[in-house]
């Protein structure tokens, strides 16, 4: 049985190994860019994003979307400027970010994981109110 | 550390009655029945029979009578304390599908003829494995199609047409979870937040979630303030720095107590710790990085909204905005220099151009047919209603002890791109569209100030009869130019042929660029409309007759010169009047004459020739 916090960064080295496999093996559609859009759309933002802790699905989801476009533009573009093109190499790049950021997730101290002031003893951020606030 | 942003969303108690589970079961078949019900109506749809109106004209009953369901179980669905944010995420996924994705299944090829020019540039950089900024605008800011060409090569996607007709339904769900995120910062009355989402996607209708630049930057934009609202948020009573060093007196604290309550924070942030805040702040600088490479208006949008969240003390990042001008700088220095070097000085000589700036954006859309005028005029009014609703709807939160500054100025913060320029005359759909998070959430709150108030089934029924009539809106205000945006197979077909037949460096002319071309060979033709050409042949305007188009290609300087004339464009012409005569009669009085040849024809397009070659050798 996987650990809950454990899900995410094995799916993506998962994704990533089963997207890398596709590519190398030339495999056809439908099959490889279903697989390779999915992974490209959620897996390197949510590799990174993971990492900041954020406890909340919805909002991590949100930002790994996002955050995967960016890292697809600006892994392709740089790769373009700089006379580099090549469509499988970004991809190579892009599942390595995906791999090493699941595997700090992995790892027994996550980064950045503190204590510190803002949590509350359930571990949930104290949920502000909706009433009005004088000041 | 634990952060739940989306907190708003966990569900609490609130006064509003409660209800039994039958209720829940009751919009879920609601819900499928609207879903059933909607997609049996698109088989009776006739595109051929659309009038100058556009879509709406021939939708059939059963498909209002699906969104009518759905916008009841919503509004039920509303009421409702247990359950509710599901059943309320299965009501805009299904309205995002029934809004956004009818085209998809009714009309044969992608809508719309800037989806097919994009497509030839991903093409371009697909076969070269480069970008030439000389070639135009879109090769100064390529992030977008960049992005595309690698993902084609990367997934094995041969052709993108079949999928590029389902970005506008892809967008508009991967903008739910940025919308919630800043609806969500603003309040928890899960009431509110949904609403807002709904007002969103039912006023919507400018259309620029197609496959696009500013379609995708769109999504990047929401989701950099999203992170921007949700988490770093100035706390409660702190003062702007700035103000602190210079000494200036908090006056508002001195304000008494009772005048002090009318005027409260909005809601207060959420800790985050120190790797948090860089770790956000890094995913911001990224989105925006790939944003600035991407489009020339996104980025502004965003640095403008960014701009007045800092001065008026809204956000912790303080020095957030001039990172982000510096990029800005940067990219057009560097890397869009190819395209300032040729329009730099149009672009600043029209700042600050309020007479361009109105005329091109107002005056000369209120043009064409009465169809047409008909949809300028829906737009208006809508544009002006969702703004007054707004407006009320802020107010009323006001008075019920909401500040919501933030918004504010997320709602205001667009409008100097008018002046800044007129975009083509898009300026001002444009700033609605990046206006239109906040006014909905204002436009919401006029029914839900607060999470004891809109309780009455009268608001339940006042929220109903809004979302109706935004929905017959909806129709007409986005899909008002559908007679002339819809591509048929005979149209992309056609224009193949023109592709396999045209030798490199051919003069391809449109009668109006609205039309499906350009998606091949992206720099290998030159690609003009016959109006252009027209007005500058003997540099004087010409009549439209048969002699001025065979004069206008007549060109000895281009391997060969076709004509172009599809459907698309004489739809276009009917609705914008863009001919003294009819683009459909010319088409057929040239298919008559001695002067022209007729190379391909089928149902909706025809490629014409000079039956004479041209009268000068090529030089």
């Amino acid at each position: 049985m996987i650990r809950p916090d454990r899900v995410w960064p094995v799916a993506i080295m998962l994704s990533a190994a089963f997207v890398g496999a596709l590519a190398v093996g030339g495999a056809g559609p439908p099959l490889r860019p279903i697989a390779t859009l999915g992974f490209l759309a959620v897996c390197p933002g949510m590799a990174i994003i993971r990492l900041l802790q954020l406890e909340d699905v919805l909002a991590e989801l949100t930002l790994a979307v996002a955050l995967s476009i960016a890292l697809g533009t600006l892994v392709a573009g740089t790769m373009l400027y700089v006379g580099l093109w090549s469509p499988g190499w970004a991809l190579g790049i892009l599942l390595g970010v995906s791999v090493i950021g699941a595997a700090c997730q992995l790892r027994p101290a996550r980064l950045g994981s503190s204590t510190e002031a803002g949590s509350s003893d359930d571990g949930r951020m104290r949920e502000p109110p909706d009433r009005p606030l004088a000041g | 550390m634990h952060i739940r942003a989306l907190a708003a969303f966990v569900p609490t108690s609130l006064p509003t009655p409660r209800r039994p589970p039958s209720a829940v079961l009751g919009s879920v078949v609601l819900t499928l029945c609207a879903a059933a019900l909607w997609a049996v109506s698109l088989g009776q749809i006739e595109l051929g029979q659309m009038t100058d109106i556009g879509l709406i004209s021939v939708l059939p009953a059963p498909f209002f009578v699906a969104l009518g369901l759905l916008t009841a179980g919503f509004c039920l669905t509303l009421r409702q304390e247990r359950g509710r944010v599901p059943l309320l995420l299965l009501h805009v996924g299904v309205l995002i599908v029934m809004l956004y994705g009818a085209p998809a299944l009714i009309e044969e090829m992608p809508r719309f003829h800037s989806v097919w020019k994009h497509l030839g540039v991903v093409d371009y950089i697909q076969r070269t494995g480069h970008v030439n900024p000389r070639i135009d605008a879109y090769f100064n800011w390529p992030g977008l199609f960049i992005l595309f060409a690698f993902v084609s090569d990367a997934a094995g996607i041969q052709n993108w047409r079949d999928l590029v007709a389902w970005t506008p339904v892809v967008l508009n769900l991967l903008q739910l979870g940025p919308l919630l995120l800043i609806f969500g910062s603003a309040t928890n009355d899960k009431r509110l937040v949904w609403l807002a989402v709904w007002f969103f996607y039912l006023a919507n209708w400018v259309g620029q979630d197609y496959f696009s630049p500013q379609g995708f930057n769109y999504l990047l934009h929401l989701t950099i303030l999203g992170i921007l609202v949700a988490w770093f948020r100035v706390p409660a009573g702190e003062r702007h720095p700035l103000l602190t060093r210079l000494g200036v007196p908090d006056l508002f604290a001195r304000l008494p107590e009772r005048i002090r309550r009318f005027a409260p924070t909005d809601l207060p942030p959420p800790e985050i710790s120190p790797w948090q805040r860089r770790g956000l702040l890094v995913v911001v600088l990224a989105l925006y990085l790939a944003s600035v490479a991407s489009h020339q208006l996104t980025p502004l949008a965003t640095l403008g909204c960014v701009i007045g969240l800092v001065v008026f003390n809204r956000s912790t990042a303080r020095l957030l905005p001039f990172i982000m001008a510096v990029m800005v700088v940067l990219w057009i220095r560097f890397m869009a220099d190819a395209y300032m070097a040729g329009h730099g000085s149009t672009l600043v000589s029209q700042v600050g151009d309020l007479d361009s700036a109105v005329n091109e954006n107002a005056t000369t859309r209120m043009g064409g047919s009465q169809g047409h005028l008909m949809v300028v005029y829906a737009r208006s009014l809508m544009t002006l209603g969702l703004w007054g609703l707004a407006a009320f709807g802020g107010i009323r939160r006001l008075r019920h002890g909401h500040r919501d500054l933030t918004f504010v100025l997320l709602a205001v913060a667009p409008f100097p791109l008018i002046v800044l320029q007129p975009y083509g005359g898009e300026m001002l759909l444009r700033v609605y569209l990046f206006t239109l998070p906040f006014m909905a959430f204002f436009a919401a709150a006029l029914f839900f100030p607060d999470r004891a108030a809109g309780t009455s089934r009268w608001t339940t029924v006042l929220v109903g009869a809004l979302s109706v009539a935004l929905l017959g809106a909806f129709f007409v205000t986005r899909y008002g130019n559908e007679k002339m945006d819809y591509a048929t197979s005979q149209e992309v077909a056609a224009a193949d042929h023109l592709y396999n037949i045209a030798p490199p460096g051919s003069l391809l002319i449109v009668g109006t660029t609205n039309t499906p071309i350009r998606f091949r060979d992206y720099e290998k033709y030159r690609t003009r409309s016959l109006t252009s050409l027209l007005v500058w042949v003997g540099d004087a305007p010409i009549g439209v007759n048969l002699e001025a188009v065979a004069e206008v290609m007549n060109n000895p300087r281009v391997p060969a010169t076709y004509l172009f004339i599809t459907r698309s464009q004489i739809a276009n012409d009917e609705l914008f009047g863009l001919y003294p005569i009819p683009l459909g009669e010319l088409a057929r009085e040239m298919a008559a004459s001695d002067l022209f040849t007729v190379v391909y024809a089928d149902e909706d397009a025809a490629i014409y020739a000079l039956k004479e070659p041209p009268s000068e050798a090529a030089p």
